[in-house]
């Protein structure tokens, strides 16, 4: 799966799970408080199955899921294996 | 309920079901008069490979789905809510080290805690931060290789009986960071004082964690300082959620079984109860409440086998409709008893006790509305939009 096809379906989970109807790519999700208490949870859980990923301690890192672009960045890496 | 099981998940509901009727059922009023379950009945559900159920073989578990795990909850749960709430705490924090633990962590703990040697328990509430829970203020405070930890946890189940603690708390001189660690019971600094007179989970040895200077090595930071509030205590809490929907299902159940066994039996006016329109509303009402609970807690089950990312969702749409429904109807189930429903020594006033905790623990119905409405709200308004009725 590229880049671009990797972005748009978080995009659109991101969308789904958030009370706005657009969002930027760069835009801080938590920070903005626009997510639920449960949605850190509910994003690994999404991208661990949607990309077939495991995501461990090593991968608690808040600049992997801080907008879309980082967590597709995150997901690339993972998935070529770079962060193990 | 039974219907909706597999093959293999029948026979473990009938097996838990026989364990349970000689080793719980009989013994489970006794418990509450004393206010502890005795460490052989423990032993006892070791034995049997409760302890780990949910566990992978590799460390000692039985390798048990969700949905057998809540079958088993269920079972318990309807003689013993306070058994049931060991099964429950112990089982968050075997899974959170399983998720979020070093190897080294994992194999210290993880093979005595399956074999029931090791009882674990959950320390987030405080006296000052309950539902607020970003509100705690115990302290982590790092020097060369240990951590000092002030602070007091209160309303802890088993936390009399536990040997080991996930304690949640915020990291002094790292932006007050919000962090998990793992505490040993005899860890020096640590005191732990039993709390008696609870109205429901009677013998669940709740406890007050009171840490005074209390020293643990560094090694025993779960995961990063950061995520214990964002990520570790969901993990956790989603299971203890499926074991509060599926004890509050076995009051349910409970309820029925005696309800309807009382009502075909007991006359009034020369009729049996049951030929009383009013009492027929009640048990229609309790059997269909059950049988909709049921639906919501296996499909929950089914989809966090299936790491579906709205688990954690469904689950707490099961804890709330199941603890809500278990509370009338344990309400019911008194009345249609009587006053035999109304002495201690009937189990559906032990039910009627219960059940009002099950609104306040793992999320009080009220945290869940805050969730849940927001949730459903944005759903709703994703539909409109999706239509191209929203206004941009
Ligand atoms: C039997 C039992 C076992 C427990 N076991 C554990 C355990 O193992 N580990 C642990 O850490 N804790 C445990 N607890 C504590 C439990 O998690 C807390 O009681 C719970 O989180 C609620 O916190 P609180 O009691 O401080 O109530 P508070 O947070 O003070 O809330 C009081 C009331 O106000 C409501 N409320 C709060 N905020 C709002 C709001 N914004 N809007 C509307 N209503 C609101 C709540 O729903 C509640 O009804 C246990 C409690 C009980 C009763």
């Amino acid at each position: 799966m590229e880049h671009n096809s990797i972005a748009e379906k978080i995009n659109k989970y991101v969308l789904d799970s958030v009370n706005i109807d657009r969002i930027d790519f760069d835009m801080d999700i938590f920070e903005e408080g626009l997510v639920s208490s449960l949605f850190a949870i509910e994003l690994m859980t999404f991208l661990e199955k949607n990309f077939e990923i495991k995501i461990t301690t090593n991968d608690l890192d808040m600049n992997n899921y801080k907008c879309i672009n980082s967590i597709t960045e995150f997901v690339c890496k993972k998935k070529a294996g770079d962060l193990g | 309920m039974i219907g909706l099981l597999s093959r293999e998940q029948k026979e473990k509901y009938t097996e838990f079901g026989k364990f349970v009727q000689s080793n719980v059922q009989p013994f489970a009023w006794e418990w509450e008069i004393n206010e502890c379950i005795p460490r052989e009945v423990i032993d006892k559900c070791a034995e049997a490979g409760y302890m780990g159920g949910i566990l992978p073989e590799e460390f000692g578990g039985q390798g048990w789905d969700h949905l057998t795990y809540g079958v088993f909850t269920e079972v318990v749960a309807k003689a013993s809510t306070s058994l049931s709430g060991l099964f429950n705490v112990h089982t968050m924090v075997m899974k959170s080290i399983l998720k979020w633990g070093t190897e080294e962590q994992k194999q210290k703990w993880l093979p005595s805690m399956t074999q029931g040697k090791v009882l674990g328990a959950l320390a987030l509430t405080e006296p000052e931060a309950g539902s607020d829970i970003q509100g705690i203020t115990t302290t982590f405070t790092e020097t060369e290789d240990k951590i000092i930890i002030n602070g007091t946890k209160r309303w802890i189940t088993f936390g009399g009986l536990a040997d080991v603690f996930i304690v949640f708390g915020k990291m002094n001189g790292q932006d007050e960071k919000a962090t998990a660690v793992i505490v040993e019971k005899n860890a020096p600094g640590l005191n732990v004082v039993q709390i008696k007179n609870m109205i429901g989970f009677k013998a669940s040895a709740l406890a007050v964690l009171e840490f005074d200077n209390c020293e643990i090595s560094k090694e025993n930071v779960l995961a990063k300082p950061g995520f214990a509030l964002s990520h570790i205590a969901p993990y956790a809490l989603d299971y203890g959620r499926i074991s509060v929907a599926f004890t509050a299902l076995g009051i349910m159940r409970g309820c029925l079984e005696y309800c309807t066994s009382h009502v075909l039996k007991r006359k009034t006016f020369g009729e049996k109860l049951i030929s009383h329109s009013t009492i027929k509303e009640m048990i229609t009402k309790m059997g269909v409440d059950y049988e909709a609970a049921a639906h919501l807690c296996i499909h929950s089950c089914h989809d966090k086998e299936n790491h579906h990312p709205s688990s954690a969702e469904k689950v707490i749409i099961a804890k709330y409709f199941t603890t809500k429904a278990a509370r009338k109807h344990s309400d019911n189930a008194v009345q249609i008893l009587g006053a035999m429903g109304c002495n201690e020594s009937h189990p559906v006033a032990r039910y009627y006790r219960d059940t009002k905790t099950l609104e306040i623990i793992e999320g009080s119905n009220q945290i869940i509305e805050m969730i849940l409405g927001n949730s459903f709200a944005r759903k709703y308004r994703s539909s409109e939009i999706k239509a191209g009725l929203g206004s941009k």
